[in-house]
């Protein structure tokens, strides 16, 4: 009976199970050891944002090694520019960070006006900072909303997509596209805003504070949320500066490094802001600091507002030559984008078009502490990981 | 500890989500109802007549088609200075990034953008408009659906 | 003779109709969970097949009718075939022994609630087999899940009746509606919450739906599954939901019993109010985190529950029942 029930499940091994398939010569029930489980996490997953691949050894379901896999989405960007004028690469720009193209925008011309010393237009600065303000809170509000929903939470989800809209809408309003800008330019911005769009902008700026106590009342100290965040992966701000970690990702492990404050640029030294710098270390942590840096950027907005109103009128364009040439050369401009610092790195050999062009991605710089963050953890934590550490696959590979 | 054990916290969500149960839904039943973009809005870009209607404004000085980043633009003229006029003006759609550099850098006005956006198309063609197509009012493309 | 036949016709007419309806209650409470949940989501849930999207069931159920019944390489084929059968027939049998009122049931058990949490538990075996027979790793790791989540909450599932069976001196059903001259949530308000708790746990809903955890295992134990064979689990799960609202409504709300309207009504009133409960809480809550959930099944709950069964013990040996 034994020797039967035995055969039988050789046979079934043989034909193959989840655990693996017996082969020929394979010794059944001798020296039985414990080995990793290999998972693939994406390429298509639900909650990889994207095309991030994972690749996880698991014990049970606990994490033992893990490796970022990447390159799905790359579009040769950098290689681009060298084919682009200066100008013509800006709305390649925007399909970085696709969540918050007018910060994206802001990193590129800056620098390229660094390099061929261009006097941009107050007023011009302060839109600007306006659009790039917007577009943190937009790319936070979608954060919050794919986190909340990789962790189950899916109310929040479209919540925040409610909020987001309002948001396109202004985009819309004042640039014509919703995700896509293409609204600054080099010496300026585009046009000036249409005159219903302060109002309409100081509008959200009331509602939106008050919609923040919508998330707060399904997260901020909910019993399942804090479980699931609080104590999650951990990272120290001495490890996360050396994996160059940047932006609300290492604001949340007490480092108070943000550029808008500690390099400002544009007219960020004139602004009234709070840097949220927390120091859990943890998902909660960077929660928080991001829940805080969408309401300051929300008074930055309302800053910005105030002084446009009081200022009607003037250029929002620099005289920049139709055939751009800049002096030859090379430059370095980073700016606090969404997701952490955004760097360019131009080399000109004094032609139409950049010699060569590096990008400095805060997401890619970011990613590489997601295997030190998730080790020992369990697979569900990687999620809230990834989540917390907030990438956007189109500006990790380029 | 006892607001713990009476679980404010979730009685709280409990609270927010059963108020918004009741409040009207902000969903617009896309092809029912339809939103109407702002005026600067970038959608389809269309030629712009002249103002007796005596033909296209654009001049063919190729100044777009230099422009634009995505390279979708093709335009041929003929004649001289003020009266040169297109001959062949194509603007393929299924690259166009709709970044709107050829509206900005056109010295006569020739091009403009209208609130069409419903693009999607089974024909790759389609999206291949010529100088003809360039001249169309693109409402009639429009997708409406009657309830 | 002739009593016989009337006696097997009668019970057939139920089952047709119970069954039909239970069915027809499964399909559209997906329709319900979907209008309920977009709503307090501000928008509008389904809302283009039939006025308001009532025919959406019908056009899902359509839609996974036709659909290509995809089985793994290497999965184990007659175990994949037998998963999702095994789980909808435990979750539909159970509607045998459910009193809708005092006389309309199909079969009246007198050990009823053991049958139901005994056929309940079998119905486990069809996700555990449904993930181990997939041949996929998410569907192993949701099948695994869901085999320790369920057997143990299985455990403070029974606990947390007993209170109120204590009380009420029997296993029968119908028994235990009558002996509720008062709803027993009023003596066993703790039995209650760690029913409805255990409960959400046991149905795999948000927030313990750890086997299916969407952003986690793709789909827990049905990722392989299409089709027909899906749409069994799917039937399963809501059935489920149904008997796990139905028993709470019989224990602890007392069933049918209520003034003016008739008892059937007031069945599926309480029963409803149940199933909008556990919508509501889908739509508010994260998820929790596998261990955590159960250090919270064995480190608060069964504690909890066996303490109130102690006290209900205490309390009915000194003065002696109700």
């Amino acid at each position: 009976m034994a020797k039967k029930i035995e055969s039988k499940v050789i046979d079934v091994l043989k034909r193959g199970t989840p655990f693996g398939r017996l082969e020929e010569g394979d010794v059944f029930n001798e020296n039985l050891k414990i080995e990793d489980v290999w998972i693939n996490m994406g390429p298509q997953h639900p909650s990889t944002h994207g095309v991030l691949r994972l690749v996880l050894a698991l014990q049970g379901e606990r994490i033992v090694d893990m490796e970022v896999v990447i390159g799905y989405l790359h579009r040769g960007t950098e290689k681009l520019a060298e084919f682009r004028t200066y100008h013509q690469f800006i709305p390649l720009t925007d399909r970085l960070d696709y969540l918050a193209s007018p910060a994206m925008n802001f990193g590129y011309v800056l620098a390229v006006e660094k390099l061929a010393g261009i006097e941009v237009p107050i007023r011009a600065e302060y839109i600007r900072v306006l659009m790039a303000e917007l577009a943190r809170i937009s790319s936070h509000l979608l954060w919050l909303a794919t986190h909340a929903l990789d962790i189950g939470a899916m109310t929040v989800f479209l919540y925040c997509f409610r909020e987001r809209e309002m948001i396109l809408d202004l985009f819309e309003m004042a640039t014509g596209g919703r995700l896509i800008t293409t609204y600054y330019r080099i010496g300026g911005v585009a046009n000036d805003l249409p005159d219903y769009f302060l109002d309409r902008c100081e509008e959200f700026c009331e509602i939106f504070p008050k919609r923040v106590e919508d998330y707060d009342a399904l997260l901020y100290s909910n019993r399942i949320w804090l479980s699931r965040t609080v104590n999650i992966a951990k990272i120290s701000a001495e490890k996360g500066l050396a994996l160059g970690l940047s932006g609300p990702s290492i604001r949340g492990s007490g480092v108070n490094w943000d550029l808008r404050r500690s390099n400002p640029y544009s007219v960020y030294d004139k602004l009234d802001f709070e840097v949220a710098v927390f120091d859990g270390c943890d998902v909660y942590a960077r929660y928080l600091v991001r829940r805080k840096e969408m309401l300051e950027s929300c008074k930055i907005v309302k800053q910005c507002i105030e002084w446009l109103k009081k200022n009607p009128g003037g250029e929002v364009q620099a005289k920049v030559p139709k055939v751009f040439k800049p002096p030859v050369g090379e430059v370095y401009q980073a700016v606090e984008a969404p997701k952490g610092e955004l760097g360019f790195y131009i080399v000109s050999d004094g032609s139409q078009r950049p010699y060569r062009l590096k990008i400095r991605a805060p997401s890619f710089a970011n990613l590489m502490s997601l295997p030190e963050m998730c080790k020992g953890h369990l697979v569900a934590d990687v999620v809230a990981a990834i989540g917390s550490i907030d990438v956007v696959l189109g500006e990790v590979d380029r | 500890m006892v607001k713990k054990a009476l679980m404010v916290d979730l009685i709280t969500g409990l609270r927010r989500t059963f108020y918004y149960f009741f409040t009207k839904p902000i969903t617009v039943q896309y092809p029912k109802e339809k939103l109407q973009p702002f005026p600067r809005f970038r959608g389809f870009i269309r030629l712009t007549q002249k103002e007796d209607a005596s033909g296209v404004k654009c001049i063919a000085c190729g100044m777009c088609a230099r422009e634009c980043p995505s390279q979708c633009i093709e335009v041929k003229g003929e004649g001289k200075g003020k009266e040169r006029y297109p001959v062949v003006f194509n603007i393929d759609f299924s690259r166009c990034i709709y970044c709107g550099f050829c509206v900005e850098v056109c010295p006569v006005g020739g091009l403009e953008f209208t609130s069409f956006y419903e693009g999607a198309e089974y024909d790759l063609e389609w999206l291949h408009f010529d100088i003809a197509k360039l001249q169309e009012d693109y409402k009639k493309w429009e997708r409406t659906f009657k309830k | 003779m002739d009593v016989l036949m009337s006696d097997i016709l009668t019970a057939l007419i139920r089952i047709i109709v119970v069954f039909a309806l239970a069915l027809l209650t499964v399909a559209y409470l997906t329709y319900l969970e979907r209008k309920v949940i977009g709503h307090m989501q501000v928008r509008m849930g389904p809302m283009r097949v039939g006025p308001h999207g009532l025919l959406q069931p019908i056009a899902d159920g359509l839609k996974l009718f036709f659909k290509e019944d995809i089985v793994p390489t290497e999965g184990y084929r007659l175990t994949f075939y037998f998963a999702p059968i095994l789980c909808l027939v435990c979750a539909l049998i159970l509607f045998a022994v459910i009193p809708f009122d005092a006389k309309f049931m199909i079969s009246r058990l007198n050990i009823g609630l053991l049958y139901i949490l005994s056929i309940a538990s079998v119905g486990v075996m069809g996700i555990i087999l449904a993930g181990w027979s997939s041949g996929s790793k998410y569907s192993l790791l949701g099948g695994l899940r869901s085999a320790a989540q369920i057997f143990s909450y299985e455990i403070f599932l029974g606990f947390s009746l007993m209170g109120p069976l204590m009380i009420a001196g029997s296993l029968d059903l119908v028994k235990i509606v009558e002996a509720q001259s008062v709803p027993f949530i009023v003596y066993q308000p703790v039995a209650f919450v760690i029913y409805l708790i255990a409960a959400l746990g046991e149905i795999n809903r948000v927030p313990f739906d750890l086997p299916e955890a969407e952003s986690e295992l793709v789909a827990g134990f049905h990722t392989e599954y299409s089709g027909m064979k899906f749409a069994y689990f799917f039937l399963a799960e809501y059935a489920n939901m149904i008997i796990v609202s139905a028993i709470a409504t019989i224990v602890f709300l007392a069933g049918w019993k209520g003034p003016i309207l008739p008892g059937w009504m007031w069945f599926l009133i309480k029963m409803f109010i149940f199933i909008y409960f556990f919508i509501w809480v889908r739509a508010t809550f994260p998820r929790y985190r596998y261990d955590q959930f159960m250090r919270i099944g064995w480190k608060i709950m069964l504690p909890l529950v066996l303490a109130n069964i102690f006290v209900t013990g205490v309390v009915i040996l000194f003065i002696g029942g109700y």
